[in-house]
């Protein structure tokens, strides 16, 4: 089993680096194939591991969606569209976090990530954009080292997920916990508690977020530059 | 794995009917589409598909650079975003705890006031981030973020 | 349309019988068809699962032809507000105009002009109109329901949709999607005039989303829950509704969904003046509608929440209040509910047809430099009355209230800046009456 999951890992590290923007055609298409095998085998076991009606079925498929939306966002070509695969990606972790009931940490992703951060990436995209795509879009930086860390980091993993796998080696489901785990009460107890100063700390961080976010787009403006696309 | 009984247990109208509603309306929205598609007319015409920009000719592409005040607009809104969802978790509870006798579940506020929080001491820890925030508001005010002219 | 033929229908669908008997004809066929069809889904009614899929059914159709009734209100409003008739041609009162645009819209040739992105500019529409469509889901209709077959110890059925425990924070949620419509709408396009009404749509959406939260906070201290059908039943088990509570919170809540709707004043992305449509200045036909389409049901969807937050959603005195759980009540109170919300709409209406628009730098000091700070005021004001235990009495918190608001009259008049329309840019004028 685990070297079936590291040939998938293998397998999805060569075909993610080949796929890669910045290569030929023809080498991404190759990439794109490599991935698709890859994925093929993983949903295979998945497959035949997962029975009908477990609830595992659903969470794999999400999470084969997000890994999918994972690949599009980094290979995809044109910035707009890696954005809306990042959207993809968070629609997809939320349903994840809905299967295991973090009802109100699923809300709060989508508010901050599909509805704050993503809004603020397009911003970034459409205030940097050209008639032509940039050099950076067109061409990674640095697949290999990219490519490599990802693959490092998952076989690191690699033992929890052969628990999620294999179903001799998995842990029985945990007994039906009375009061929701996730809830915003439940959440939200800890969170005044315990984790009171850490609260704090990231108001902090924020507080530094706002004025960095100044400090670096209101310089005074220069030329053309700010005046151009004005209303 | 935390997959417990209600990932499919049909009971309480959950997320199982956000699932359906968001089906249909994805189907509603593409059958739509398909069908405006099929029933219009369709001719084509050099001029008509043409950027429509007044009877002007469009002049350069719109895809060039934008005003950067609109990313400062997002990113304010970005970190108020995330203090506002901290905001809840508190609001949620703080009535419950100050009035932990009549709240429509008392339970929360059991747990925690067992943990060790008073009314005062949420009060205070709320009162500090909501500073913390105000602190970069009045800074962004007075960098003068918010003059669009 | 000198064709006698033609001349002889539209004779016809003017007169008022014609109309009415038509409309009065269907809906005796339908409620017919339900009563002869009662024991195919009468199991259905019993489990909630079931249940909250027809209550789905339902509201999603009773939406969509809402929407479309609403453009014609829209239009006899404007005409009422202008003086003239508004539409009167298709069927008496122009009752049939709603079909007449539907049809027309979907017998249009759907352009695609040639510059756009193609997959972005038929994506946008979708997902505004499916963005604007999800919220409805969380609103409570009409309380709960015990059917009469149902054994009296049952738990009653709650006639929502998705009875979530994260409560509106879903509509949070899905209501911070809708800006994706607009700015790829604006984007795809490849238009500048829609590129500059996606960009402005989308900051004032995320701008105007911040005292849409604050006052929502206000009132989920009130509540102690994020759960509507709660809150409806805490404002109906206490006669007070929460805009006796915090009327500021209700002013801010209004005013932010006016503002996410793109509705006037706030319609700026779409000022027919300066960006010919804004975002949807290259779509056509069915498309097109689809904008519209999402805009009107995100705004029966914004009525429905604040009618839920602040003014006791299906309660009214007297009427059935929330330990009636009879099927007759949860009629009344349905029809209350669906009122209150034909009311807010009609508040929208006559807003858009009263008040100017806005000009941009104006939206964003309003959002930033006035609603955000009586947010946040009304918030810490709240908290302390909390703090106190008076969060739900009604002196304490009109007090607190008033004693808000003198202070913001207070600041505003004796703010060293004049208010004026004027851009901050341009030089100082004297405002003062002359003597």
């Amino acid at each position: 089993m685990p070297t079936l999951l590291i040939a998938i890992l293998t397998l999805g590290a060569v075909g993610l680096f080949l796929a890669m923007p910045g290569g030929r055609a023809d080498t991404r298409r190759v990439g794109w194939v490599v991935l698709a095998a890859a994925g093929a085998v993983l949903l295979a076991l998945l497959l035949r591991l997962v029975p009908g009606a477990d609830p595992r079925g659903l969470f794999a498929g999400f999470a084969l969606v997000a890994v999918f939306a994972a690949l599009r966002v980094i290979t995809h070509g044109k910035p707009v569209y890696s954005a809306l695969y990042f959207i993809l990606l968070i629609f997809a972790v939320t349903g994840l976090l809905v299967l295991l009931e973090a009802t109100f940490l699923s809300m709060a992703l989508v508010i901050i990530y599909a509805g704050a951060i993503l809004v603020t990436y397009v911003f970034v995209i459409m205030l940097a954009q050209q008639s032509r795509p940039a050099p950076y879009d067109v061409k990674s930086r640095e697949p290999v080292w990219g490519c490599l860390a990802g693959f490092l980091l998952l076989i690191l993993l690699a033992r929890q997920i052969e628990l999620f796998l294999v179903p001799a080696q998995r842990t029985p489901l945990p007994a039906p916990i009375a009061e929701a785990p996730g809830t915003i009460e439940a959440v939200g107890v800890p969170l005044l508690t315990e984790y009171v100063v850490a609260i704090q700390i990231i108001g902090l961080l924020l507080l530094a977020a706002l004025v960095g976010a100044i400090a670096i787009a209101r310089r005074r403006p220069t030329t053309r530059a700010e005046s151009e696309g004005d209303e | 794995m935390g997959l417990s009984r209600n990932a499919f247990g049909l009971a309480a109208g959950g997320f199982e009917a956000v699932a359906v509603l968001l089906t249909v309306v994805t189907a509603l929205a593409a059958a739509i589409l398909i069908l405006a598609h099929r029933i219009g007319p369709r001719r084509h015409g050099a001029a008509k598909e043409d950027t429509y920009e007044s009877g002007m000719e469009p002049i350069g592409d719109t895809r060039r650079r934008f005003n950067v005040r609109f990313y400062l607009v997002a990113v304010l809104y970005l970190v108020f975003a995330a203090e506002l969802v901290f905001l809840y978790p508190w609001a949620v509870l703080f009535p419950r705890l100050t009035a932990a006798a009549n709240a429509p579940e008392p339970h929360s506020a059991q747990r925690l006031l067992e943990a060790g929080a008073t009314p005062a001491a949420l009060l205070v820890a709320v009162g500090v981030f909501l500073a913390l925030l105000l602190v970069g508001f009045i800074y962004e005010w007075r960098r003068g973020v918010f003059k669009w002219n | 349309m000198t064709d006698p033929t033609i001349k002889r229908i539209e004779t016809v669908l003017r007169k008022p019988a014609v109309i009415f008997g038509a409309g009065a004809a269907i809906l005796l066929l339908v409620t017919a068809l339900l009563a002869l069809a009662f024991p195919l889904y009468k199991p259905l009614l019993s489990s909630q699962f079931s249940f909250s899929m027809i209550v789905l059914a339902v509201m999603l159709v009773l939406i969509l032809s809402a929407t479309a009734l609403c453009i014609l209100f829209e239009r006899k409003i404007a005409g009422f507000t202008q003086d003239r008739y508004g539409p009167n041609r298709v069927g008496f009162w122009g009752l049939l105009q709603p079909v007449a645009d539907g049809l027309k819209f979907l017998l249009k040739e759907d352009i695609i002009p040639r510059h756009v992105d193609k997959p972005l500019f038929l994506l946008a529409p979708a997902l505004a109109l499916a963005a604007s469509l999800l919220g409805f889901a969380i609103i409570p209709w009409a309380g709960q329901v015990r059917w009469p077959w149902m054994p009296p110890d049952a738990p009653p059925l709650s006639t929502q949709v998705a009875n979530l425990n994260v409560g509106f924070l879903y509509l949070l949620a899905v209501g911070s999607l809708s800006v994706y419509g607009v700015v790829l709408a604006g984007y795809a396009s490849n238009n500048k005039y829609a590129f500059y009404g996606g960009m402005r749509a989308a900051a004032q959406m995320i701008s105007y989303e911040l005292p849409l939260g604050l006052g929502l906070l206000v009132v989920l201290l009130v509540s102690g829950t994020l759960q509507l059908d709660q809150i409806v039943q805490q404002q109906a088990a206490t006669g007070v509704w929460n805009i006796f509570l915090h009327p500021i919170a209700f002013f801010l809540v209004l005013v932010s969904a006016l503002a996410e709707a793109n509705r006037a004043p706030f319609d700026l992305p779409e000022a027919e003046q300066e960006l010919v449509g804004g975002y949807h200045t290259e779509y056509s036909a069915m498309k097109f509608a689809m904008f519209f389409l999402g805009e009107y049901a995100h705004m029966i969807t914004s009525s429905a929440l604040i009618v839920a937050l602040f003014f006791g959603g299906w309660h009214f005195w007297g009427l059935p209040g929330p330990e009636n759980v009879t099927w007759w009540a949860m009629l009344i109170k349905l029809a209350v509910y669906l009122t209150k919300v034909a009311l807010f709409i009609a508040l929208f209406m006559l807003v858009r047809w009263t008040l100017p628009r806005f000009r941009f730098d104006q939206l964003m000091r309003v959002a930033w430099q006035s609603l955000v700070p009586i947010g946040v005021a009304l918030l810490a004001a709240t908290a302390a009355l909390t703090y106190l235990g008076w969060q739900r009495n009604v002196w304490a918190s009109l007090a607190a209230n008033l004693l808000l608001l003198a202070v913001l009259l207070r600041s505003a008049a004796r703010s060293k800046r004049p208010v004026t329309a004027r851009q901050e840019d341009l030089p100082e004028i004297d405002v003062r009456p002359t003597t």
